[in-house]
């Protein structure tokens, strides 16, 4: 079995009066995806920041490649690439000089620099950019050359914090596409922290939740969906000339709710069953074209964990 | 390392040069102005007074050139760089690269220091040639003159810089310790001029003046190297 890339034992932060983290647990395989979600405050960026060793852990343990990204920094330099909410790019270099800088700190040679360089512009759709000063690029194309720095030393560990916030749909595809694909090519394990649900579930392979400082839960993204299916949540899909007012008098006492040409039927308080509901449509003779059980989304699991209560989290 | 260093000298050099031009000549401008109140005030004492030492006050006066002028320009570049990339995040990525902090700020402030002492160079030949052909005053090139203007005075100048670099990574009172360096300029032309500093005195200690400020530098870069990169970003 592989070393964990990146492992939080029983970590908690605390500043002063508040706790940020507490008693955090989580491990990222190797090639593996990790989505960290959770509402604002919820203690994502403080985990980034442990991750990076700019913050030491209050109690717990903090081991990023086997090393205490505290006092190891040194010898993490290269294999982990990071890629924050703030570019933070420097304005007045260009494009290409940017990437060699960096290619520099992380040991490159020039020669091995150039190429490397000009290959990642090429990989972010920015290669007749690479000229042209930073300060003139639009968000999108800061993350874009963001994302190439992330990527420059082939690092073993990626740290994304919030890195879809603001971009355009092309940027967004461009990140999704391109990190399963450095995943699967290099092995590089990915830690991502983003309030961008579809994103996150599209690319995880495991996601935890977090809340207040405390882990929600912590599973692979397909068992987390099934924690929260739900059998008595039906879409309807109406066909041209269904009766709304017809359907909705089959179960007076369930939840409905449009969505476009569906209706979303909740049957979780209502005394008629799911094979009753489906009965009675027959019966009725309403036109629909089709009925089927809603599918959670990782919305519906992020809406589920977090409005409950803290004491009755899931672990 | 050689390769590191390059890289973050080229960088640092990059932006110097790209930096918006009114604001370095309205930057270097006071310094200059204030170079030339003590500039006038040596040539009259050279044309009024006879005797050796008059006639060489206006050479030794433009000690206040790097004197003045680095530690001026050098503030001004340091809040552009230090405190740039630390207000958008910049120097956090650098950080994460693994490289030492204290050499990082050390090859920063030198490199800054180099870009300030050639600017200074260049106003001293424009003071020599304003002194020459239009006041016609004389320039006297002794050794420890030279060794006065061209190396004494600049690495006095580098300490209060590596000072200045060393506060700017301390602290986030940006505002506060950015004002400090021309208050510390006037009070080192208050100090210097009102004292009556000879270039004798300054000459004699050149050997500890150099030894001093290497010990502040080393003694910044190893607290920097030993500073959590927390401290450093200000988070």
């Amino acid at each position: 079995m592989h070393k964990p890339f990146a492992e939080f034992k029983v970590v908690t932060k605390c500043f002063k009066k508040l706790c940020a983290l507490q008693d955090v647990e989580f491990a990222l395989a190797p090639g593996e995806i990790f989505g960290f979600i959770g509402p604002n405050g919820a203690g994502k960026t403080t985990t980034v920041r442990l991750m990076l060793g700019f913050y030491a852990p209050t109690h717990g343990t903090v081991r990023i490649l086997g090393c205490d990204p505290v006092t190891e920094f040194h010898r993490l330099g290269g294999q982990v690439g990071i890629m924050l909410e703030q570019p933070g790019i420097l304005q007045r270099l260009t494009a290409r000089e940017y990437l060699e800088y960096f290619g520099a700190l992380v040991g490159f040679s020039r020669g091995d620099m150039r190429l490397r360089a000009a290959e990642l512009l090429e990989m972010v759709q920015l290669p007749d950019r690479a000229d042209s000063r930073l300060a003139e690029f639009s968000k999108g194309m800061r993350q874009r050359i963001s994302l190439a720095r992330c990527l420059l030393s082939r690092p073993r560990l990626i740290i994304l914090d919030e890195p879809f916030d603001g971009l355009d749909i092309e940027t967004r595809c461009l990140i999704r596409d391109t990190l399963p694909q450095v995943c699967e090519n290099q092995g590089t394990a990915v830690f991502i922290t983003s309030h961008n649900l579809p994103e996150i579930e599209e690319i995880s392979d495991t996601v935890a939740i977090i809340k207040q400082g405390h882990i929600l839960a912590v599973d692979r993204t397909d068992a987390l969906k099934s924690r929260v299916a739900n059998p008595n949540i039906l879409i309807v899909s109406l066909s041209g000339d269904y009766d709304e007012e017809k359907l909705t008098k089959l179960v007076p006492d369930a939840n409905y709710r449009r969505r476009t040409r569906d209706l979303v039927l909740n049957l979780n308080d209502s005394r008629v069953s799911r094979d009753e509901f489906l009965m009675q449509l027959l019966r009725a003779g309403i036109s629909v074209r089709s009925v089927c059980q809603k599918t959670p989304s990782l919305e519906d699991v992020y809406f589920a964990l977090t409005k409950a209560p803290l004491e009755g989290r899931a672990s | 390392m050689r390769t590191v260093l390059s890289a973050v000298a080229k960088k640092e050099i990059l932006e110097f040069l790209r930096y918006d031009k009114t604001d370095i000549l309205s930057v270097i401008a006071m310094p200059v102005i204030m170079q030339w109140f003590l500039l006038l005030s040596s040539i009259k004492t050279s044309l009024l007074l006879p005797g050796e030492h008059a006639r060489s006050a206006p050479t030794v006066a433009l000690m206040y050139v790097p004197l003045l002028l680095i530690p001026f320009l050098g503030n001004a570049l340091l809040r552009k760089s230090f405190d740039h990339e630390k207000a958008t995040g910049a120097i956090l990525p650098t950080l994460a690269t693994g490289i030492n902090p204290g050499i990082l700020w050390a090859t920063k402030t030198i490199t800054m220091f180099c870009c300030c002492y050639l600017v200074s160079m260049v106003v001293l030949q424009f003071d020599i040639l304003i002194m020459t052909f239009y006041f016609n005053a004389p320039i006297v090139f002794a050794l420890n003159i030279v060794i006065l203007i061209l190396l004494t005075a600049p690495i006095l100048a580098l300490a209060t810089m590596a000072l200045f670099s060393f506060l700017h990574w301390m602290f986030k009172l940006n505002g506060l310790v950015s004002s400090l360096a021309p208050v510390g300029g006037m009070a080192a032309l208050y100090y210097l001029g009102g004292s009556h500093l000879s270039k004798n005195r300054l000459m004699g200690g050149t050997v500890l003046i150099v030894l001093a400020t290497a010990s502040i530098f080393c003694l910044c870069g190893i607290a920097i190297s030993r500073m959590s990169r927390r401290r450093i970003l200000s988070l």
